[in-house]
């Protein structure tokens, strides 16, 4: 049962950034900064809103829990265990790069390591999107590296966007209650070797593309999301998503 | 201007007034190829604005590559791309002629059947 | 996604300006009547070239402007399978605006030449998008009808006689084919729902119906439509013809489902074969493609906004050194 509980839990957070970040994302469709890369940002949208599908499909279907229309679009911002990071405001492409670029390289590094998890569907899933999550990754770091490298304004966006995220990012790998359980089932390592991983990852890259990794061991980071305790952007997010399916609540759309 | 659509409501349109037409605003013109399935040939499928090679590839891959299979895809500069003039393809106009080249017109069999007839016969 | 390129055959921009050698000219005709396609290194004539990049062109905006009423209900589809499907939808057109800009690349003008045309008002789209998306029920009618419209024009000039106009809209039109099934899913969806979502959908449509049969542009007799545009397959069926054929298709449609049309003289007269309706306010059709529809401000303002806040991206990755190439399409 204690591992139930810890599978869900997991599932939730997963599930829950997935949808909101590519929510965020789907804000650029039409206004993105040049034809190519509108078309790029909205497929990466579309696959974060598809990995929620599918891992709140895992819930329902695993676990009893309801339907992925009603966990994605029915429940209160109370209920929702995503981090900060997807919450914050699309504010400019810098921005939006670099959240995705923090982002996906924990969301590659985590399903990598689930492709190998004791819970097979959730083990197939990983398998099944990690080409997906591979592009991700791949367009993230070409933006990343081709900016930094562009002019001083480009590389100064890009710059104060890292460590304007980073207290944020490191709210991805807050850690749950059941990490212990995670390991010894065998399906996760935890949030804090996950974190360790990215560090080194992405401090290679940023470095690479010459640019500074903030000193995360002097920034506070951003927690609570992982505990329903959410920013302020949340609710007005859910209020407009679910404006057309409040509407009616016994309709089918 | 109060928008319906809440995106558009989030971001301060009047910023747009300072918008300025300008010609010189142009990356690098790339040529897309694309493999449908392995063992078949590249196809030229389209072209796409790019700042270098990588970015070409990474953006080809969505605009060209996210409604189809795909095995392979290549990106080359359009400057990179030599062609022949209109006037030029009249140095075509005598191929289909060319009979010498062509499978259909090598016919061995009467031969061989007559060879074979006279060697009955002898 | 896209709307008739109406060109007005009394602009003086549009009349022909050089006199070509005849013989250019014959042969140029000959090629076109044999079904070949015209080429960009081909030699054409000058006012083929201008007809053409016009009408490119103009597609092109109008689906780069066509995601904006669209966009407006991204954030809030009501489940799953309309977010992902709308966003899609609006990224196919974007996608096509990129193939139609390289298309009319080829004939000499700029995407950026074009963008800026369009941000300040110099270049046209259809006037269907200077109209609002009001209620969720516009998406359904949007994405079954406009779309449903647009099909029959692109279908129509994937025919014409430019090779990568042809090419673009070959895909272009592969496309269409899952926008017009997720348009009908969707306003299937609310015609069968509850009878607030009937209303919304009702409303809809009653909005919608004379953009939509402004669509296709002034009725033939008004619209002197240029022979020449006719046999170089620049324009090739006239703007009655499209009509009447996007109401054989869609009428049926939009009745099997019990809602009405907003036109109480819309029918078919069986001996012509042609539909027969009240005229649409061609006033206000004149009126909104010189700029006073509800939404041309804002559509131009976004594109306006979308330059100035992104020129840092653009700017960052210039190079000096860069000269520029036709794309070939």
């Amino acid at each position: 049962m204690h591992r139930d509980e810890a599978i869900k839990e997991l599932l939730f957070k997963m599930a829950d950034d997935a949808l909101i970040l590519g929510h965020r994302n789907s804000e650029w469709t039409g206004i993105g900064p040049t034809l190519e890369e509108d078309i790029a940002f909205s497929s990466m949208a579309q696959d974060k809103i598809g990995h929620a599908f599918q891992l709140y499909t895992i819930l329902h279907e695993h676990f009893g829990e309801a339907n992925p229309d009603i966990l994605g679009f029915k429940r209160s911002e109370k209920e929702f265990k995503c981090c900060h990071l997807v919450e914050l405001p699309t504010v400019d492409y810098a921005f939006s790069l670099v959240r995705h670029f923090l982002f996906d390289y924990a969301d590659g590094l985590r399903y990598e390591e689930l492709q190998n998890a004791s819970f097979e569907p959730l083990a197939q899933l990983a398998k099944k999107i990690k080409g997906e999550i591979k592009y991700h990754t791949m367009h993230a770091n070409v933006w990343i590296k081709l900016l930094a490298q562009g002019n001083e304004e480009s590389k100064a966006r890009i710059q104060s966007a890292i460590n304007e995220a980073m207290p944020y990012a490191l709210g991805i790998f807050e850690p749950s209650e059941y990490e212990k359980t995670l390991q010894e089932e065998k399906i996760f390592s935890g949030e804090n070797a996950l974190q360790t991983k990215w560090v080194e990852t992405i401090q290679t890259l940023i470095e690479k593309a010459g640019l500074e990794m903030p000193d995360i061991t002097i920034l506070k980071p951003q927690l609570g999301g992982r505990k329903a305790y959410h920013t302020e952007h949340l609710k007005p997010l859910l209020d407009e998503m679910t404006e057309v399916v409040r509407m009616d609540e016994n309709a089918s759309w | 201007m109060k928008s319906l659509d809440p995106r558009i409501n989030r971001v301060d349109l009047e910023k747009g007034e300072n918008a300025e037409s300008n010609m010189d605003n142009f990356w690098e013109s790339f040529e897309v190829f694309h493999q449908k399935k392995t063992g078949t040939a590249y196809t030229h499928v389209g072209s796409l604005q790019a700042a270098n090679h990588e970015m070409a590839l990474v953006l080809a891959k969505e605009q060209y590559g996210r409604r189809q299979t795909t095995t392979g895809l290549w990106v080359a500069k359009t400057s990179n791309i030599f062609g022949l003039e209109e006037s030029e393809i009249e140095m075509f106009e005598t191929t289909p002629s060319k009979k010498h080249r062509e499978a259909v017109v090598y016919k061995t069999r009467d031969k061989i059947t007559a060879f074979k007839n006279r060697n009955k016969d002898a | 996604m896209y709307g008739n390129a109406f060109i007005d055959p009394n602009d003086p921009r549009n009349k022909q300006e050089v006199e070509e050698s005849q013989e250019l000219l014959d042969a140029f005709q000959a090629k076109i009547d044999n079904g070949q396609k015209i080429e960009p290194s081909d030699w054409m004539p000058k006012m083929y070239r201008k007809q053409l990049t016009r009408m490119i062109e103009q597609h092109a905006n109008s689906e780069l402007i066509g995601a904006l009423p669209e966009g407006t209900w991204i954030t809030r589809a009501p489940n799953f399978k309309r977010k992902m499907a709308l966003i899609a939808k609006v990224q196919d057109e974007v996608g096509h605006a990129q193939l139609l800009y390289n298309a009319a690349e080829t004939l000499g003008k700029s995407r950026e030449a074009m963008l800026n045309d369009l941000m300040i008002g110099k270049a046209k789209y259809s006037n269907v998008f200077n109209y609002p998306a009001e209620t969720w029920g516009d998406i359904a009618v949007i994405g079954f009808l406009v779309d449903g419209a647009a099909i029959v024009n692109q279908l129509i000039n994937s025919k014409g006689s430019y090779g990568p106009y042809c090419r673009a809209l070959k895909r272009i039109c592969a496309e269409e084919a899952f926008h017009l099934k997720q348009g009908h899913d969707n306003l299937v969806a609310l015609a069968v729902g509850t009878p607030e979502q009937r209303q919304m959908l009702q409303d809809a449509v009653n909005r919608w119906w004379q953009p939509l049969m402004h669509f296709f542009g002034p009725p033939d007799k008004q619209s002197v439509h240029s022979e020449q545009l006719m046999r170089w397959k620049v324009k090739l069926a006239s703007n009655d013809d499209m009509r009447n054929q996007f109401l054989d298709q869609y009428v049926p449609k939009i009745l099997e489902l019990g809602l009405s049309i907003p036109d109480p003289n819309l029918r078919k007269n069986s001996e012509t074969k042609r539909w027969e309706m009240s005229d649409p306010d061609w006033d206000e059709f004149y009126r909104v493609i010189k700029g006073d529809g509800p939404c041309n401000k804002e559509r131009l303002a976004v594109r306006r906004w979308v330059k100035e806040h992104h020129q840092w991206v653009t700017d960052a990755l210039l190079r000096p050194e860069r000269v520029r190439t036709v794309p070939l399409a």
